[in-house]
């Protein structure tokens, strides 16, 4: 009989060591993975509605044309332009209905944009796309900045159209003037 | 004498409009608004008048004995009238009709269903905008302009004022050439 409770009691110690020995033991500084973590699916975006530019129309200064992709050249820093039309700069935003600024410049003659810097505020301009979209504006801003000042290559936030020509008593300056979207029609 | 009189006036019925949603994926942004804006106004002025005179006259006769030496009892007969007068009449008032309800289609906005233990493993990408979000398009892949689009063109005003410019210089020169000549000859 003592025997027997002398083997209980070497189990029991023998039990508790090893508990105590299981709870004393560190945690390893680097765990290794964990389970799976199930993430959950983002919902489809909306594909953004966009295109090139083949027509700008002002119709406040009766302003119709057709828009051509003007490209830059870095050789000399020009631009492709021409009396004939309006250019869509290649380096902006195609115009879209998410993001960026769309350039659109012309000359400033009577065939093109002479009459842009005669704009009233809030006036529409509408730009129709290889898309097959009319992108309905209104006018936000204007400013005159040097040549230099290409910020609108990079400009972020709300669609917004760019039309630009030039100002100044020796065409020193570049206007620009700043339109934000309004609606889109599909042609 | 009866009189009865017997109108109807029916009431308005009314509608309710609801939408429903359905085949939703998580983080999806659906909103279904149910503006009911009911206004109905009627006018109903309803003016009856129903007179009925009863011109009836009842008279009982004179008990008169003549050439008897009494009048005994002779009495004169009753006298009464009868008179039934029955009006019916309705009144159909104006009432409001609600027209049916018309299902209103939330916009279009393309969600994948996701069963609910689908394990995505997540990329380095991670996604943003949310639900519905445009995708953000691209910039174009172009050389970085340096200047922006010369477009001064040939206006009127330019060509004018480089003719005055011109001008302006050729006189200045003149005028200076008249001077150094006038100096060298004093």
């Amino acid at each position: 009989m003592k025997q027997f409770y002398g083997l209980i009691g070497l189990l029991n110690v023998a039990v508790g060591v090893m508990f105590y020995t299981v709870n004393i033991t560190p945690t390893p500084a680097h765990a290794s993975p964990g389970p799976v973590v199930i993430a959950r699916r983002t919902p489809a975006s909306i594909p953004a509605t966009q295109g090139i530019p083949t027509r700008v129309q002002v119709p406040s200064l009766n302003i119709d044309l057709p828009v051509g992709v003007g490209t830059y050249n870095p050789g000399d820093a020009s631009w492709t332009v021409d009396a004939t039309r309006a250019y869509y700069a290649d380096a902006s935003m195609p115009i879209n209905n998410s993001n960026g600024t769309t350039l659109i410049y012309g000359h400033a003659q009577s065939t093109v944009f002479e009459t842009l810097p005669q704009i009233q505020a809030d006036a529409e301009a509408i730009v129709t796309t290889d898309t097959g979209f009319a992108f309905h504006y209104r006018l936000s801003s204007s400013k005159e900045v040097p040549p230099s000042d290409v910020s609108v290559f990079t400009s972020t936030g709300a669609p917004t159209l760019v039309l630009q020509t030039c100002i100044g008593a020796f065409s020193e300056l570049r206007a620009l003037y700043s339109f934000h979207l309004v609606s889109i029609d599909t042609l | 004498m009866t009189l009865a009189l017997v109108f109807g006036v029916s009431a308005p019925s009314a509608s309710a409009l609801d939408c429903t949603i359905s085949n939703t994926g998580p983080d999806s942004d659906n909103t279904c608004q149910s503006i009911e804006d009911f206004r109905c106004t009627v006018d109903n002025d309803n003016n009856v008048t129903v007179y009925n005179k009863d011109g009836q006259v009842a008279e009982t006769g004179d008990a008169i004995g003549v050439d008897n030496t009494n009048a005994g009892s002779a009495t004169s007969g009753d006298a009464n009238n009868s008179n039934s007068t029955v009006v019916e009449g309705t009144i159909k008032n104006n009432t409001c009709v609600i027209a049916a309800p018309t299902t209103v289609t939330p916009p279009s906005t393309p969600v994948t269903p996701v069963t609910p233990s689908e394990t995505v493993t997540p990329s380095a990408a991670t996604p943003s905008g949310g639900a519905g979000a445009i995708t953000p398009v691209a910039a174009p892949k172009t050389a970085a302009p340096v200047a922006l689009p010369n477009t001064s063109g040939s206006s009127t005003f330019g060509i004018v004022a480089s003719i005055v410019s011109l001008l302006g210089l050729v006189a200045l020169g003149a005028r200076f050439a008249v001077a150094t000549y006038a100096n060298i000859k004093a």
